[in-house]
């Protein structure tokens, strides 16, 4: 007989997201994109692949860009966790926010929030289309919006920091 | 319902308009950067569970034995059905349409690796994928065929009972044929191949099913709410009103969303047996194997010319793979759309549909025309080498006067305003192939054009309404694969009613609240067939308001006017009613529908378009790179400069990817993908976008319809493939026929010819 609660027990750990402590019951073998999407209803946060090749899950773990489809919870410890529902301000959108609309940025807009982040992890020292490149290199667009992302983000040179 | 349609209205005048022609942002842009559009995939009801389709993993047999004792004992598993206790939804089939054999979406026959043959239901995602993995198949194997050669030989097993090519083969033509070979002075002869492509959206098919009281309800992802309502009602025999299709937004569909699939019903069916919402979603091994995608095909291209470029006559035999039933046959090859991009009255393509174990082609953005021009294209370049002639020029002496297989003229023909104005935005500088150089780095230029047949007509309806509280809804009934509808529209009605774009908000995606303006959002036409139902019921409702405005200010309609988003008096301005007042007064809400204008008769709607585009070929790797692009399309009229750029960019890039990257690797044996994921199949990254893909509008007047619109969506890709290829053999002088154009094959092709 298969258990999965022998192999994976639950844990009461506590998180940190978008500066909020959420207490919640995780089972070992479930990843931060499932704790986002299913406990916390932080839906923004995309699950495209699961199998972190595409770059729309990715969120920021202490600052830094990581895929939340293969990072476990248990793994998250007391680091905090931002996602894309913390980039504005209340009604004011985060500059990089503005230039994705501004420039058009996304179509379909499955990628766009992982796309985000990832341009938020790679801080705000960005000078040329190879740093934007680089920032979102691991991050796939299929609908092909990556000339209006690279427009959007250098337009934001020199303004606000992440 | 199918309505008359309403009088045409009067043609829009050319040029920009006061907000038709201008780059207003994306309406659903900030709810999307800011993560609360919702997806289907998004939905979470109460008490939902969790569904995983169970597939076949030969490619031909039958089930015979399903053993789900193991896969039950995971805690949380709900339901465990097989080809042998899934219970047929009323209508007991899944069919597409009515001349094809109804087939259970579960069933024990097994055609290709991956296709349905149970699903599991449990309470989490994770005990159902770890139940379905423990759920053992006995299978009784039988001989498969995985190639179109396969299919083909002699001995091969028969998949149909009329043989391996559906309805013994099909053709195409027009003139004469002999006429045109015996005219030509020059004839070039070549073989070419396109790939299968994934259409691999970011957003897996799937859906949440519920039923309400023998209603039922489907948030789902798809493109179009109201052809898979349709579609479900007729398979669960409900009446319309029982079925309610969610689609608002969705994570990309490019043609792999159009048409109801097994998954539906499988939810819709599992959510009643086991009395809760069920959550169904693909996973992405299982997007691959089984979510259909774009076939490949071969085909054999015979072109002749006069020695003074004129193009004598054009002849293809072409094959696709069509999967296993004659069912999606129709998506494996095609080749009108090559057959009418250029003036050549002698024309025909023998086309076979060949039946094969592997999953079903389905349309991908351009579907037929992309593998069927990215070959033409090549051949017309080959022709232009052959008379030693720069291919801009070859290409304009060959502009089409009339559609060759209705001998009707185009509503419009924008190809050499194309040619023109994107030449002229490259700087195209022609000069013959360079294959005497041998620099590491290999730069040429090279071209392609696209011809694609719009729609004229379809059957639209499209309802404006004013609200109280100001407000001016466009409610149409269609859903938003990121092609711009929640924004074109407004703008659409924005324009017929004389008020700032911002004052309208557009409602869709869900078929209890919309009229049904299209089935479904695909081959470039949702503008042209829904825009002037949207602009007749804008006037219908502006009309409305005035005529009730005036009589709130107790006078005539003929002494108010409009002033903004209110009716005042002609004879004193200052004495005015608001829209919201007006529809206030009128209950809450003015509305008013409209259908679609019909078509103007004798006319034939194509799209055109040409890509200019400069590679790097490195003569050590063989790895190609576009440089960049210059994209002319003519759409008639471009509603949203923005959104067409974005449109262009998108289609020249999942072109490229097609031209340069995107391969299936199978096992020859088993059937089985290999790479079947999105690191392992390779797709565009940002790090292969060119440095620039520009858009250049090339539209001329175009009367098919009073906006003068057709479509932009899906010509990019197709012009993308021969341009690169072109420019490949400008580079460095080596034709590839054989798309992807991977780096083994530049590498191969250049030691020939160092060779020869």
């Amino acid at each position: 007989m298969i258990d999965s609660s022998r192999h994976h027990g639950n844990h009461r750990r506590r998180l940190c997201v978008n500066g909020q402590a959420h207490d919640v019951d995780i089972p070992d073998n479930t990843t931060l994109a499932v704790v986002l999407r299913d406990m916390l209803a932080l839906t923004g946060t995309k699950v495209a692949c699961n199998q972190a090749a595409c770059g729309a899950c990715t969120v920021l773990l202490d600052g830094r860009p990581v895929f939340s489809c293969h990072l476990l919870a248990a793994q998250v410890g007391d680091r905090p966790v931002r996602t894309v529902e913390a980039l504005a301000d209340g009604m004011t959108l985060h500059p990089l926010q503005a230039a994705f609309i501004e420039h058009d940025a996304l179509q379909c807009g499955f990628c766009t929030p992982g796309m985000l982040m990832a341009i938020m992890g790679a801080g705000s020292g960005m000078a040329d289309r190879d740093d934007v490149v680089r920032a979102i290199s691991g991050n796939l667009c299929r609908c092909g919006a990556y000339p209006h992302i690279i427009d959007a983000v250098l337009s934001c040179r020199g303004r606000a920091a992440p | 319902m199918i309505t008359d349609p309403s009088p045409s209205l009067d043609p829009w005048p050319q040029g920009a308009l006061r907000v038709v022609g201008r780059r207003v942002t994306r309406a659903s842009a900030t709810d999307k950067v800011t993560g609360r559009t919702c997806f289907a995939s998004d939905v979470a009801l109460p008490g939902m569970a969790h569904a995983v389709v169970l597939r076949a993993a030969i490619p031909r047999g039958r089930v015979l034995g399903v053993d789900a004792a193991a896969a039950m004992t995971v805690p949380g598993v709900i339901h465990i059905a097989g080809p042998f206790d899934f219970p047929l939804p009323p209508g007991t089939a899944y069919s597409l349409g009515p001349s094809f054999r109804p087939r259970p979406v579960i069933d024990a026959e097994v055609r290709f690796v991956g296709e349905e043959i149970g699903a599991v239901v449990a309470e989490t995602p994770v005990a159902a994928r770890l139940a379905a993995r423990l759920v053992q198949f006995d299978y009784a194997p039988q001989p498969a065929v995985l190639t179109m050669a396969a299919a083909l030989a002699p001995d091969a097993p028969r998949l149909a009972a009329d043989g391996n090519i559906v309805g013994g083969g099909d053709v195409l033509s027009a003139g004469d044929l002999e006429g045109g070979i015996a005219a030509s002075d020059v004839v070039v002869e070549a073989c070419y191949a396109t790939e299968a492509q994934h259409h691999n959206v970011l957003e897996p098919h799937g859906c949440v099913a519920a039923w309400d009281a023998g209603t039922l309800i489907m948030w789902d992802s798809s493109q179009g709410c109201h052809a898979i309502r349709e579609r479900l009602a007729a398979v669960f025999e409900l009446p319309l009103k029982r079925v309610r299709v969610i689609s608002e937004h969705v994570g990309g569909g490019f043609g792999s969303k159009i048409t109801l699939k097994p998954y539906h019903v499988i939810a819709a069916q599992l959510a009643r047996l086991v009395g809760r919402p069920i959550r169904l979603f693909t996973e992405r091994r299982d997007e691959f194997i089984a979510s259909h995608h774009r076939a490949p095909t071969e085909r054999t291209i015979w072109l002749g010319a006069t020695s003074a470029g004129r193009l004598t006559f054009i002849a293809q035999r072409v094959s696709g793979q069509a999967g296993p039933s004659a069912l999606f046959a129709r998506n494996a090859a095609g080749a009108a759309n090559g057959l009418r991009l250029h003036g050549c009255p002698n024309v025909r393509a023998e086309i076979r549909r060949v039946l094969t174990n592997t999953q079903a082609p389905i349309p991908f953005r351009g579907p037929t025309a992309a593998e069927d021009i990215f070959c033409l294209e090549q051949a017309i370049d080959e022709m232009a080498h052959a008379l030693a002639m720069d291919p801009l020029d070859f290409h304009r002496r060959n502009i089409a006067d009339i559609e060759p297989f209705t001998r009707l003229p185009y509503a419009g023909n924008g190809l050499r305003a194309c040619y023109d104005r994107g030449a002229a935005a490259f700087g195209w500088n022609w000069r013959p192939p360079q294959d005497a150089d041998d620099s590491v780095l290999a730069r040429g230029i090279g071209m392609g054009a696209v011809a694609y047949d719009g729609t004229l007509y379809e059957d639209s309806q499209a309802t404006v309404a004013a609200h109280g509280d100001g407000r001016i809804e466009v409610c149409v009934g269609l859903t938003e694969i990121g092609c711009g509808a929640d924004t074109v529209f407004a703008q659409i009605a924005a324009e017929a009613f004389e008020v700032p774009v911002d004052l309208l908000h557009t409602r869709f995606g869900d078929t209890h609240a919309t009229p049904r303006s299209i089935d479904s959002t695909n081959h470039s036409r949702t503008t042209t067939v829904v825009g002037p139902a949207v602009r007749a019921a804008a006037q219908a409702l502006r009309a409305l308001l005035m005529e009730r405005g005036a009589r709130l200010l107790q006078t005539e309609a003929a002494h108010v006017m409009q002033r903004g988003a209110a009716v005042a008096r002609r004879d004193d301005p200052g004495v005015a009613v608001t829209f919201g007042v007006i529809a206030a007064a009128a209950g809450g809400v003015l509305s008013a529908t409209r259908s679609r204008e019909a078509a103007p008769d004798g006319v034939f709607q194509a799209m055109f378009g040409a890509h200019f585009v400069e590679v790097e070929v490195d003569r050590r790797t063989g790895r190609v790179r576009v440089l960049r692009a210059v994209c002319a399309h003519d759409a008639g009229r471009v509603v949203n400069p923005l959104l067409a750029e974005s449109q262009v960019q998108g289609g020249f890039l999942q072109g490229m990817g097609m031209a340069l990257f995107e391969e299936r690797v199978t096992d020859p044996r088993g059937g089985h993908l290999l790479n079947a994921t999105m690191w392992a199949y390779r797709m565009p990254g940002v790090a292969d976008t060119p440095a620039s893909i520009r858009f250049v509008d090339g539209s001329v007047p175009d009367i098919s319809n009073s906006l003068g619109v057709k479509g932009i969506g899906e010509p990019p890709l197709i012009a993308a493939g021969a341009a690169i290829a072109n420019a490949i053999f400008n580079a460095c002088g080596v034709r590839i026929r054989s798309y992807p154009i991977t780096p083994d094959k530049v590498l191969a092709a250049l030691a020939g010819r160092s060779r020869a």
